[in-house]
């Protein structure tokens, strides 16, 4: 007997040190709850929320669903690189679902670092910088989400359970915006009395409180705008738009660049222009993971480093330049492309007249830093050019239209897209201008028209005309008009030197259900509470 | 030690007559050199004595002469003890001194055979001659031999001195003794009440292979082993009973010598040291193993001292290897003919001038085939030596392996170095120790041929195919462009640029070093304490350590590490390699209790109990780097210190370091009953509790429990007239057992920080990249184990004294809460997380037949034949969830198209099997009458006939689909199940031969019913790439579609099919395959007598030597890339070589 209590005794003892014996910790990870102590580990943390704006797949990175996947597919370009660029895509759509959870991963993470912040002991200057900066991304990738998607899930917590039930319903996309206005005001708030501005840093691929205030301008404007369904989110909107417009506009720290295809030459050699270009996305790189592809895509055939080389400008947007508009027309319509891939400067060029045939001339990846003829050392398809996101020359745009919006094609509406005009033409924004100056008294539909294609002339192949014509309402009669055009106008044979045809029947598909995309299959499947969008 | 007189040959020779006894004694001294010991007093008693002898043996003397004495005689060392005849002893039963040699059939002395005297204590053991004596054996006394795997033998003495005994093996197998592992502890096969195969070791150690689980293929029913390729040095995968889980593995627990290793380091097992493998199949049988032993149990028990004089044996055998299906491409007439089809602007300038007309005056020209370089005649050798022996307190054994195997494909090749050592200590009678020691190394050198990527930590290059890629698409001619040295030597043809993904795979492997030593070494220590008779005590302790270091070295001369071209992009990473160490040690201390005892003559009960606690730890450090200069390269791995630290183009680091570790223990507690009366009702219960820490404090626990019947019906009364069944057994069970196949800290949430292939940090001020936090893995606090519970029907009949025999077990398990990676809506933040969800069920059929076919004097045949049904079914998934397709990027390397690389070909549906092929349905070519004739020439699709939406438009003889839901287009929507991945019965037949000296094994193994999707099709078989030119492509393309060939199924040319997986290329992967013949001579014992050797057997072995299947690929016993959910994928599978080996096989 005494042997069997000494085995009952052993096993007393196992069993007490049993707990100890399984209580692992992981030798090699850390977990969230050690994590977000220091301002190192917050700034880490914001980092990745930055990321899914130049992660693959994602936004901006390659091969950049906002710009050229989905965003060239507009009347300003034509494309046929991906299936996408012909709007041969629908719910099973790989990238449709990436962009979708690719930002609510960075809103998961977002989530976590806002979660965690306020215990941080750290400066609170700079938890403030960090906040500010986590709140209006926050803000922003909500604000993609509703322009792509319409009603969306609004998660705000941090996620706290990955079984049972996980479905979530989609919210009104007026309670998401409410949520964006909301983030971002605060946003606004903090950086502000951080002092945190774009001026102070030096460069732009940072949240800074005038990046805030300028997209918080942009929101504004959508909401206002009346989109597909023709009823604005919220109408009243415009005096924001305008009111953020201005702190930006009437700061001395902003200007335009006296000469417009030096904004493009300085973001291919990233450098930074602070007072027009407010923020950038910060691709970096040569690889697919972080670094940028749109100047590939959107590039003259045999450009030095690769250029996908069948991307076009519309024949629309060819001839919406005026003869003063040359500078804006020669630098996007180039009128060549390189008979082979340059090595030096004096490159030999196939010229190119018919409209149709004008490839995007924005990007010129000669002026790249590392172009062989410029010393460098030989360019990637990928490469580091950042994308902007948000330029003066918008903020005057955007201001235009909202005062035209309220209170008709007033003064202040005009100084604003003459601004940008005179800009153009190389002459003080300041001062009137005859030959580049909008005609004086239009009536307030009459300049709006002008607006539009203004801001075709301007911003185009910068990821900007899809989701203005979208916000307009446009989005689909303007894609069936061009397609008419084309009908009309494209040359019977190809032209001479010609080698590779735009594609006439790009947009042959579009139909009203392209305003949104598609809820993505998968997500359909696993969220029962979800539900797809019209026509889809 | 008993001492036979006999033994000496002590001849007497005396002639007395009236003779005192004691002078009669003092005679006898003198003439043997034994002395007699008495009591004066019994001398008083003696009668004098007559004898005449004349060279008599000393015991007949004996036995004469004390015939009418009233006492007798015991011999004692060299003494005879003379002793008084108790008063009981009838004086008319005299006992005798027996004494005798026990050998095999083969007239081989058996030593350490139990020699007792039947109903009584007395017993004796042979000698090393086989030699016992036995000095009182009373006339009409039983005399039992007995020795383990031998049939019992019962002699009648019959005063007779000598008794010479045969014994046979258990040629009829009667199952008496056979010992079957079941998990800490063994039990007598009759008693047995679960579901257990034993694996032939004898048959299996005939196959010529280097790993143990290989050879398991067709030996078991119910063990399904699939090769991945013929790789030297690759494991095979084996799945007990159907898979349990999806996305987790599904591999069964292996337990070495009481040692529990998930990941069986099972290449450093030398299978001459196994001395069984016992499969645990059912629940009652595995739920001892509780948390772990859902995916089934494999037992491996290797061999230890056996009692008595040394025995040394040695087995070497050499043999050559051989590439027995390369791949036919197309000549060089054919090949042309092709290249000036499908891009005759450029082609005809290359291929044809005045000399070379057209394709036709290729006819004699020779096809350049670097097949011809790339394989070669492979070589497998291999030494066994081990010395066992020991006496009655020691046992021990030493033994030693070498092998070296060098591949069909040059610079492959596998050499392994073990050896072991086991020591068994008696103490006392109460108390055993023992140490069981192995060490292993072995090197697997050369390319892993089916996935070519560079080794840990460095990029891969899209769109490189590999080695054999390489070699089958190398073209044939240069055409007239230049001389045939030129593209056979040249490392790029000289149509491709350097980046091509075409590389000479000839300077490509044999300009890298790439190797995996892997160093293991395994200890296992136990004391045992009999704290009373029917109580024992047992501990054990073990440690193993598994470290392996990879080695990768590519210089300027290979694809990876080829020249960056000045001026621009670098696509190549220079000259670069790296280092990687990847450890595991595992310590586990277990301790039980074992009550066995026979109650009241029928009640047998045997009871365990007992507590384990298992650690194991892991590591993995490591660092790579590119970009060395080549100036260094001729240091090799030497110079991996010598890049530069920084790339100037991107300020991305050269080099990248990887180092992590984790842990994980279990601690378990586990009891078993077992129970059986009149050995004809056996019960088993078992129970056990593990603790794992790999799941959150709240479920770590785990509580498993299983329940076994058996009825023996032979031993019933009313099977008695029944003589021609010998065994009936009805085994039925129920358990429930578990599995924890997850991460180490799969509970819980992980960050993940920038690495050189997450860039999830961002960058300002175009300063270096900052780091970033994302999350790796959201952690799942409530994860569980997940739960097999299986019922299981087995029936074991036998007929004729055993010589037929059959099992048959009938079970059905259904999985609960499987871990499964699911999907999950990714507004949580992942797309996936690890969850108990969703439930699988395999139920299935297996049979196993053994007979004795002739059994004659001199000629045997003997035959085992298995056959194994298992259907599986996904029963359900994640909420929602219809089915479950791989994650894109598990699939990779379909020639250049990248866009292969993000679909799945197989789909896992619910209601359905897992693991099906998934694609578009083959229909057929386009015809000519499928399209209207335009007035400029050319064809249009008539309207309503399906095409590709995202192709150009089609022609007549291209590839068309099913439009399975009737929209007119071809594309993922028409996706549909095109092929079965898993078999619908699998099993083996062997036939052991034997007649006189000679044996032959001749094994038979199949599968039936499974596909195979046949990926190198995909790529040279009409491949969906759209520029083919200078690529050779299969010989079956000369064949293709043309107008005058329209009755063709193979598409008129490359990129005229739709990009994407489809039925054409799934083929019926059923095959029979003779693996393995073995001839084999033993020389015959009067010859090994002279030279003082046990036996000799010398023998001829052929592995894979012939298979019948209508599988057009290498070989369809392949299966790379495995997961459970993608079986049946073949692509640049290394090919399975036939093997044919010489061997020794020699004991002293």
């Amino acid at each position: 007997m005494k042997r069997i209590y000494l085995i009952l005794f052993v096993i007393v003892v196992g069993l007490t040190s049993c707990k100890k014996f399984l209580d692992t910790e992981p030798t090699s990870f850390i977990t969230p709850t050690n994590f977000y102590k220091t301002q190192d580990q917050l700034q880490t943390a914001l980092n990745s929320v930055y990321n899914t704006l130049i992660n693959g797949e994602a936004l901006y990175g390659p091969p950049s669903c906002m710009f050229y996947k989905f965003g060239f597919t507009s009347d300003e370009s034509i494309a046929t690189q991906y299936p996408e660029t012909q709007l041969n895509y629908d719910a099973g759509n790989n990238t449709v679902r990436g962009m979708w959870s690719s930002m609510y991963g960075a809103i998961y993470r977002d989530n976590l670092l806002l979660a965690n912040i306020d215990a941080a002991q750290i400066d609170a200057k700079q938890k403030n910088i960090i906040k500010g900066q986590a709140l209006f991304l926050r803000g922003y990738y909500y604000y993609i989400l509703t322009i792509c998607f319409g009603d969306v899930p609004l998660i705000t917590e941090p996620t706290s359970s990955v079984t049972g039930d996980l479905s979530i319903a989609r919210t009104p996309k007026k309670q998401v915006y409410d949520q964006i206005l909301s983030d971002m005001k605060t946003a606004e708030s903090l950086l502000a009395s951080a002092n945190y501005t774009v001026k102070s840093l030096g460069y732009a691929e940072a949240v800074t409180v005038d990046a805030v205030r300028g997209i918080l301008a942009k929101v504004c404007l959508t909401m206002a705008s009346p989109g597909a369904s023709g009823t604005p989110v919220d109408a009243t909107k415009y005096q924001d738009v305008v009111d953020y417009a201005n702190k930006l506009l009437t700061s001395p720290d902003f200007a335009l660049n006296p000469d417009y295809k030096q904004i493009f030459k300085n973001l291919l050699q990233d450098k930074y222009d602070v007072k027009e270009s407010i923020w950038e996305a910060g691709l970096y790189g040569t690889t697919f993971s972080g670094g940028s592809s749109f100047t590939f895509y959107a590039s003259i055939r045999n450009s030095p480093g690769g250029s996908g080389g069948n991307s076009f400008g519309s024949k629309k947007l060819f001839d919406s330049y005026a003869k003063w508009d040359s500078v804006r027309f020669n630098w996007n319509c180039p009128g060549f492309f390189y008979t082979t891939t340059p090595t030096t400067f004096t490159a030999t060029m196939t010229p190119v007249t018919n409209g149709w045939y004008n490839q995007p001339g924005k990007w010129r990846r000669i002026y790249e830093s590392n172009f062989v003829g410029a010393g460098g050392t030989g360019q990637s398809s990928y490469n580091g050019c950042n994308m902007p996101l948000l330029r003066l020359a918008d903020v005057y745009l955007m201001k235009a239209e909202a005062e035209n919006q309220l209170n008709g094609p007033n003064q202040a509406a005009y100084d604003a897209i003459n601004a940008v005009r005179r800009r153009a033409f190389k002459v003080p924004t300041n001062t009137p201008n005859a030959v580049c100056d909008l005609l004086p008294g239009l009536s307030k539909g009459a300049f709006q028209d002008s607006l539009k294609v203004e801001r075709m002339r301007e911003l185009c192949f910068e990821g900007s005309r899809r989701w203005d014509e979208v916000r307009w309402g446009t989005y689909v009669d303007d894609l069936k008009n061009l397609v008419t055009f084309a009908n009309a106008t494209f040359p019977a044979s190809t032209p001479a030197g010609q080698s590779v045809n735009p594609t006439r029947t790009a947009y042959l598909a579009i139909s009203p259900k392209h305003f949104l995309f598609p809820i993505p299959n998968l997500e359909l499947q696993l969220n029962k509470k979800l539900t797809q969008n019209p026509g889809w | 030690m008993q001492v036979s007189a006999s033994s000496h040959g002590q001849n007497i020779t005396l002639n007395l007559k009236n003779v005192p006894f004691e002078k009669f004694l003092d005679r006898l001294e003198q003439q043997s050199k034994y002395h007699f010991l008495y009591d004066n007093d019994l001398m008083s008693k003696a009668n004098p004595v007559t004898l005449k002898a004349n060279g008599l043996p000393l015991e007949k003397v004996l036995a004469q002469s004390f015939m009418n004495q009233p006492f007798t005689y015991v011999f004692k060392e060299n003494n005879v003890i003379i002793t008084r005849i108790s008063e009981s002893t009838n004086i008319n039963t005299p006992f005798a001194a027996v004494s005798g040699i026990v050998t095999d059939d083969k007239k081989n002395p058996l030593p350490g055979v139990n020699v007792r005297i039947k109903d009584t204590q007395i017993r004796t053991t042979t000698n090393n001659q086989g030699r016992y004596n036995l000095p009182d054996v009373k006339n009409g006394a039983i005399l039992q031999f007995s020795f383990v795997g031998y049939e019992l033998k019962e002699v009648t003495a019959n005063g007779q001195n000598t008794i010479n005994v045969v014994l046979s093996l258990f040629e009829d197998k009667l199952n008496e003794v056979s010992i079957v592992a079941v998990g800490y502890g063994t039990v007598n096969r009759k008693d047995l009440t679960g579901s257990v195969g034993s694996v032939n070791m004898t048959d299996i150690k005939k196959a010529p292979v280097i790993n143990v689980l290989d050879g398991l293929a067709g030996r078991v029913a119910g063990v399904q082993v699939n090769s991945i390729d013929g790789q030297p040095g690759s494991i095979a995968n084996i799945t007990i009973r159907g898979s349990n889980s999806l996305t987790q593995s599904s591999a069964p627990l292996y337990v070495v010598d009481g040692f529990p290793l998930e990941d069986a380091a099972v290449n450093s097992i030398n299978q001459a040291d196994i001395e069984t493998i016992d499969i645990l199949k059912d629940a009652s049988s595995t739920a001892i193993y509780g948390a772990r032993g859902a995916n089934g149990v494999v037992v491996i028990t290797t061999k230890k001292g056996v009692k008595g004089a040394p025995i040394v044996t040695f087995n070497s055998y050499y043999g050559l290897q051989k590439n027995l299906n390369r791949m036919e491409m197309m000549n060089t007439r054919d090949y042309v003919a092709y290249q000036l089809q499908v891009n005759p602007g450029q082609n005809t300038t290359i291929y044809l001038n005045s000399a070379f007309p057209n394709a036709d005056a290729y006819k004699d020209v020779p096809a350049i085939n670097l097949q011809d370089q790339l394989f070669q005649t492979g070589i497998i050798q291999n030494n066994d030596i081990s010395i066992r022996g020991g006496n009655e307190n020691t046992l021990y054994s030493i033994s030693g392996n070498y092998i070296d195997q060098k591949g069909i494909i040059i610079t492959s090749g596998f050499k392994r170095y073990q050896g072991r050592i086991t020591l068994d200590q008696k103490i006392n009678n109460k108390f055993k120790v023992g140490v069981n020691a192995n060490y292993g190394y072995s090197v697997a050198s050369g390319t892993t041929i089916n996935n070519p990527g560079v080794a840990t930590g460095l990029s891969t290059t899209n769109g490189s195919a590999g080695v054999l890629y390489s070699a089958w698409a190398w073209r044939p001619t240069l055409g007239v462009t230049g001389t045939p040295d030129l593209l056979e030597e040249s490392e790029v043809d000289p149509a491709f640029s350097l980046n091509s993904n075409i590389y000479n795979p000839i300077t490509d492997i044999q300009n890298q070093q790439r190797k995996t030593a892997t160093t293991n070494l395994f200890v296992n220590g136990y004391l045992e304490y009999k704290i009373l008779p029917y109580l024992t005590f047992k501990s054990t302790a073990g440690i193993t350590t598994n470290n392996s270091k990879t080695d990768a070295f590519y210089n300027s001369k290979t694809y990876y590490g080829k020249s960056i071209i000045p001026g621009r992009t670098a696509t190549g990473n220079g000259v670069s390699g790296s280092i990687n160490n990847s450890g595991s040690t595992s310590f586990s201390n277990e301790n039980t209790l074992t009550y066995d005892k026979l109650i009241k003559k029928y009640h047998k009960i045997t009871v365990l109990a007992g507590a384990s606690i298992l650690q194991s730890k892991t590591n993995n450090y490591g660092f790579s780097t590119t970009h060395i200069p080549n100036d260094f390269e001729d240091l090799g791995l030497n110079s991996l210190n010598l890049a530069p630290t920084l790339w100037s183009t991107t300020g991305a680091s050269y080099t990248v370091n990887a180092a992590n570790s984790s842990i994980s223990t279990l601690a378990s507690f586990l009891g078993r009953v077992n129970y059986s009366y009149k050995s004809r009702y056996l019960f088993t219960g078992n129970f056990r509790a593990d603790g794992s820490s790999k799941f959150s404090s709240g479920n770590r626990w785990g509580y498993f429990s299983a329940g076994a019947l058996a009825w023996r019906i032979i031993n019933e009364d009313f099977m008695k007239p029944i003589n021609f069944i010998s065994d009936a057994k009805l085994r039925t069970g129920y358990g429930v057992t578990g599995n924890n196949r997850v991460g180490d800290f799969a509970y819980l949430p992980a960050l993940a920080f920038a690495s050189p292939t997450n860039l999830a940090g961002y960058t300002y001020n175009n300063q270096a990249f900052g780091s970033g936090a994302v999350i790796g893995s959201i952690g799942n606090p409530s994860l569980q184990w997940e739960k097999t519970a299986m019922t299981s029907i087995g029936l074991d009949l036998g007929f004729f004294k055993q010589r037929i025999q059959l099992t048959a077990d009938w079970y059905k398990k259904i999985t609960n809460d499987l871990l499964l990676n699911a999907n999950v809506p990714t507004t949580t933040g992942v797309a996936t997380a690890i969850q108990n969800v969703g439930k699988m069920q395999n139920d299935g059929l297996e049979f196993t037949l053994t007979t004795v076919n002739v059994k004659s004097k001199d000629f045997i045949w003997e035959s085992s034949f298995n056959i194994n049904f298992n259907r599986n079914k996904l029963v359900s998934l994640t909420d929602g969830a219809s089915f479950l397709t791989l994650p894109s990027g598990t699939i990779t390397g379909i020639g250049s198209q990248n866009s292969y690389n993000s679909m799945s070909p197989y789909i896992s549906i619910v209601g359905k099997p897992v693991g099906q092929m998934y694609g578009v349905i083959f229909d057929g070519l386009y015809q000519y009458s499928d399209f209207d004739k335009m007035a400029n020439g050319t064809f249009k699709l008539k309207p309503g006939i399906p095409y590709y939406s995202t192709a150009a438009t089609p022609q007549p003889g291209w590839a068309k689909y099913k439009d399975i839901n009737n929209d007119g287009i071809i594309n993922n929507l028409d996706w549909t199940i095109i092929g079965r991945g898993l078999p619908i019965h699998t099993g083996g037949f062997s036939n052991n031969f034997t007649y006189k000296g000679f044996d032959l094994n001749v094994f038979f193994q199949w599968s039936y019913g499974n596909d195979l999707l046949n990926g190198n099709r995909m790529v040279f078989e009409a491949p969906g790439d759209s520029n083919p030119s200078h690529i050779n492509l299969m010989a079956t393309m000369a064949d293709r579609w043309s107008p005058t060939n329209q009755g063709s199924n193979i598409p008129v040319g490359s990129g005229t099919n739709y990009l994407g997986y489809n039925s054409r290329v799934i083929e019926d992967g059923s095959f029979l395959r003779l693996k393995t013949v073995s001839l084999g001579y033993n020389l015959p014992s009067s010859l090994l007598k002279t030279i003082k050797v046990r036996s000799i057997r010398a023998y001829a072995t052929a592995q894979n030597l012939y298979t019948w299947t209508k599988y057009s690929g290498q070989d369809p016993d392949v299966s790379v890339k495995r997961t459970v959910q993608s079986p049946g994928f073949d692509l640049y599978a290394y090919p399975m070589p036939r093997t044919v080996v010489f061997g020794l096989n020699v004991t002293f």
